[in-house]
């Protein structure tokens, strides 16, 4: 078993004839992945990879009934239109890749998607993969299987380059992956480390989960509250980074927009205590995490 | 971005957000005609202004002119304040008040926040739980008038004046919405005896990610601290203009040590960064770059990170990369290497993964080689931060040999 993504993937990309779209077009194919249509507004009739590209999310889907998720590949003044039209379809997974969307745009699109009962990654996600089954995006670029090796290791990324940095760790020392989704490192996003644990927790095959933490919001102390509260049972080994961005002033946005401090929440201590505090172990620096994750699953 | 208390009182004016009457001056000589008592206030962009003495109240012209001209020539952390807002003094206030609209991470919508007991500081206001009323907001229906009416009333208000309270509150939504902020904050809303209402000071913080919906209104650029950006943040910021293959130099920071950093990817950055700082090391800037940038872009980076004088070492570091091109980035790098004058006989260490890293690195060791650059290169096989202590070492060992 994965979460979120696997064999049955049926994936719509919108944005699909753009630079993004058609390289993860490309990348999807190549890894097996099942990528049945493309919607750009003004560019139907086109195609992209052998994919026909329709203006409209409900063209598309007339034609590929099957459809199960949505990759997001937009400019980000096009991405909550995109979005909410995906979710007004109930298209049940959305994962968004777009980077720097109007926190505004995101509020809001976040907000419909769930009263559609609609899942959203992202945005400013670099993909969800499960290794030897499928894969959303540019996760892995064109050769996923350099990082990443199917296992039993969940993964959970505010960073796209660390996710798979992370994996790539874990599959030198012998740790394979579930599932790797890069959430998003931005202030707001659609699944947080919260709601992936409960997903990781109904996965049979997730021994263990490795989470990549940031300073800013509030997301991996409320995966701590998950944990303490016995929601999310498996051992998690987290890595939070922080000491630097804590050294500049108050407000100083570096790397993701999220990792900003503001009035003395969200540091990094305040996360990594709340963690332990529930039990999880901390990672000094992310090649610490197989030593840790070997000690954890022996125990086991 | 944040904005200047003025700025923020200029988008409070025209939603109709009342304010006493106030005028911004540059110099003393302008201090004239100014209706007495009244408050000079420095704009800088630093919070607790009154208790680092950087408002002043005056009673007398005399006061006013010497009030002006003290706060003129003073500098607060590295701002130098160039302007001072003169504003009526509200002597017959009643009550202090605070509204503010920001986003909430963990409800991920925007959030109302009212307290009766304003202004003091947020966190202290904080420390009494009570003392802060939250209404999350869904941005599908935005701020609807019974909703403000509603977060009011819990907050404690009543009777005729919470209806004008609510018009504000209402105003201060379209300010946040309108001009896309991501926070506006009004503290202290001041009530005075005859029932009226003035927004004493205006915090705001715009939505960079929103620039391109802000077209009518424009602010001059400025970095957190409200310092003017240094030559090689503006140049760096330069690069990213116009161009929208990747980014490069959006984000640099320009720090006091003797190690360029050209790092990729905005977490993998960081968690250089972090080990870097832990060992000691001195970075003589923070910069990034991610999502597959040209060569050109890379190339510019290189030569405004290392144009700095007195560096001892560049690191360029990154984890594996998923998309981002490292030949080309790496051949980028090479090319704005070799325009530094004079050639730098400093350690450089690489560290990087990905897409086309053989090629590059071969290509590194050949002109290492064929150009005596004292590259150390690594592999996805070294762990990225252990390239840190590599760096630092051989910082400490290139500075020895220097003496």
């Amino acid at each position: 078993m994965s979460i979120l993504v696997d064999k049955n993937t049926k994936v719509l990309v919108q944005g699909a004839t753009g630079k993004e779209g058609q390289r993860a077009i490309k990348q999807m194919f190549s890894y097996g992945t099942d990528v049945l249509v493309g919607v750009t507004p003004g560019k139907g009739g086109q195609e992209v990879e052998g994919v026909p590209v329709f203006d409209s999310v409900e063209e598309a889907l007339n034609k590929f009934p099957t459809v199960n998720t949505s990759f997001v590949a937009v400019p980000k003044q096009a991405a909550k239109d995109a979005i909410v039209e995906s979710a007004a379809h109930k298209i049940p997974l959305i994962n968004v890749l777009t980077e720097h969307m109007p926190i505004a745009d995101t509020a809001y699109a976040l907000t419909f998607a769930n009263d559609a009962g609609v899942r959203i990654v992202g945005p400013s996600s670099i993909g969800i993969i499960s290794p030897g089954k499928a894969k959303l995006g540019s996760i892995g670029g064109e050769d996923p299987n350099f990082s990443f090796a199917a296992g039993n290791i969940g993964v959970i990324s505010k960073s796209g380059g660390m996710s798979s940095e992370i994996s790539y760790i874990l599959k030198r020392n012998g740790f394979g992956q579930s599932t790797v989704i890069g959430i998003g490192g931005d202030v707001i996003v659609g699944s947080t480390f919260a709601d992936l644990l409960l997903e990781f927790e109904k996965d049979k095959e997730t021994a263990a989960v490795v989470m990549f933490g940031e300073v800013g919001g509030t997301y991996e102390e409320e995966a701590a509250e998950i944990i303490k509260s016995k929601k999310f049972t498996k051992p998690v080994v987290a890595f939070i980074s922080g000491v630097f961005a804590e050294m500049m002033p108050t407000g100083t946005a570096l790397g993701h927009a999220g990792a900003i401090i503001e009035s003395g929440k969200g540091r990094r201590i305040d996360k990594i205590k709340a963690l332990e505090a529930a039990g999880v172990k901390i990672a000094e620096v992310p090649d610490d995490f197989p030593a840790i994750l070997r000690k954890i699953l022996k125990k086991g | 971005m944040r904005l200047y208390e003025y700025e923020g009182k200029e988008l409070f004016r025209r939603e109709g957000i009342p304010l006493p009457e106030g005028r911004l001056i540059s110099s003393a000589t302008e201090a004239n005609n100014i209706g007495l008592p009244t408050v000079v206030k420095a704009q800088i962009l630093s919070g607790k202004r009154g208790k680092s003495g950087l408002i002043i109240p005056c009673k007398s012209e005399d006061e006013l002119k010497s009030a002006v001209q003290q706060l003129l020539s003073k500098e607060v952390a590295g701002q130098k304040i160039e302007k001072v807002l003169v504003e009526q003094f509200l002597f017959d206030k009643i009550g202090e008040y605070y509204l503010a609209i920001t986003y909430d991470t963990s409800t991920r919508s925007p959030v109302v926040l009212v307290s009766k007991k304003g202004g003091v500081a947020v966190e202290e206001m904080a420390r009494d739980k009570n003392a802060i009323v939250a209404l999350p907001i869904n941005p599908v229906l935005g701020l609807q008038p019974w909703m403000a009416r509603q977060v009011l009333s819990t907050a404690g208000f009543s009777g005729l004046h919470f209806l004008s309270l609510a018009k504000i509150l209402l105003s201060l939504w379209n300010v946040f919405g309108k001009y896309d902020a991501r926070l506006v904050e009004i503290n202290p809303l001041i009530e005075t005896e005859d029932e009226e209402f003035y927004a004493a000071d205006a915090k705001i913080i715009l939505d960079d990610d929103a620039d391109f919906r802000r077209k009518e209104i424009q602010f001059p650029p400025r970095d957190v601290l409200g310092r003017i950006p240094t030559k090689s943040e503006t140049l760096a910021k330069e690069i990213d203009k116009n161009d929208h293959r990747g980014s490069a130099g959006s984000a640099f920071i320009e720090l006091p040590g003797d190690i360029a950093v050209i790092a990729a990817g905005g977490g993998g950055s960081l968690v250089n960064m972090d080990a870097l700082v832990a060992l000691g090391g001195k970075p003589a800037n923070y910069t990034e770059h991610s999502g597959n940038p040209p060569r050109e872009k890379l190339k510019r980076l290189t030569e405004i990170v290392l144009s700095k004088k007195g560096l001892k070492g560049c690191w360029f570091v990154g984890a594996t990369a998923n998309f981002t091109d490292i030949y080309e980035t790496l051949s980028g790098f090479v090319e704005g290497l070799r325009a530094i004058r004079p050639k730098p006989t400093y350690p450089i260490v690489i560290r990087r993964g990905g897409p086309r890293f053989e090629e590059a690195f071969e290509m590194l060791r050949e002109v290492g080689k064929k150009e005596s650059f004292d590259f150390h290169i690594f592999g996805p096989d070294t762990p990225m931060t252990s390239t840190a202590k590599t760096m630092v070492d051989l910082v400490n060992k290139y500075t020895r040999k220097k003496r």
